[in-house]
């Protein structure tokens, strides 16, 4: 039996420029795990604010 | 691994049995859309015993207003009772404290439009919907609301394939 075509991959970007794989990532992550997300990324800006004097 | 401190504001609310609802950036991130914010914006329940218990809570957290750091404005049982927007700062940020949004929603208008999302250990919490997260952004139209859009449009579509498939 002829096996089916591939589906066609899907886009990185859609036609507006928004990155696409960022959603899809985002997306497999749990509420819980995209809040811890947020808050080791606010952690990191903290950290390098402080090295350069709150600027 | 200790907790960070958006997992710990509201942690807080929860625990201290506030009803609200999540809005603005951080309920379009928890409902899978890639923003940054850093942020905490609720609409709480306007009746004397929730508002007695987020005072509570504000006071544990030594709010203040952010827009006076001179003077330590504190936030008062009427203030929690208007539809104005208390915009405070805590010993874990920023947190906003809405009486009701532009355009009148409150609470009970919110809450059909919400659903609940565990974001931590035990830590249940009312979320605005992403549809009605995006609809109120178009009508507010202003440059940082449209600058937004395309990103959460996006990503309530993706969502959608992924329902669908």
């Amino acid at each position: 039996m002829e096996k089916p075509p591939d589906p066609a991959p899907l886009p990185g970007t859609s036609p507006d420029g928004v990155d696409l794989t960022l959603i899809r990532a985002f997306l497999a992550l749990t509420p819980a795990q995209r809040l811890e997300f947020l808050d080791d990324r606010s952690a990191d800006l903290a950290r390098i604010r402080e090295r350069n004097g709150g600027r | 691994m200790a907790e960070g401190r958006l997992l710990r504001l509201l942690r807080a609310l929860h625990e201290s049995g506030v009803e609200f609802v999540l809005v603005g950036g951080l309920s379009g991130a928890l409902n899978g859309a890639p923003i940054h914010t850093e942020d905490v914006d609720i609409v709480h329940r306007r009746d004397p015993g929730n508002i007695t218990r987020l005072l509570t809570v504000l006071d544990n957290l030594d709010a203040r207003y952010r827009a006076h750091p001179e003077c330590p404005l504190r936030p008062t049982a009427s203030h929690l009772a208007s539809d104005g927007h208390q915009n405070l700062t805590t010993r874990l940020g920023w947190l906003d404290v809405l009486g009701a949004l532009e355009g009148g929603m409150d609470y009970a208008a919110l809450l059909p439009h919400s659903h609940e999302l565990e974001v931590g250990d035990g830590v249940r919490i009312r979320v605005l919907d992403l549809e009605t997260y995006i609809g109120i952004k178009e009508k507010l139209g202003g440059e940082k609301d449209r600058a937004v859009l395309p990103v959460l449009r996006q990503t309530l579509r993706e969502r959608q394939r992924l329902e669908r498939d």
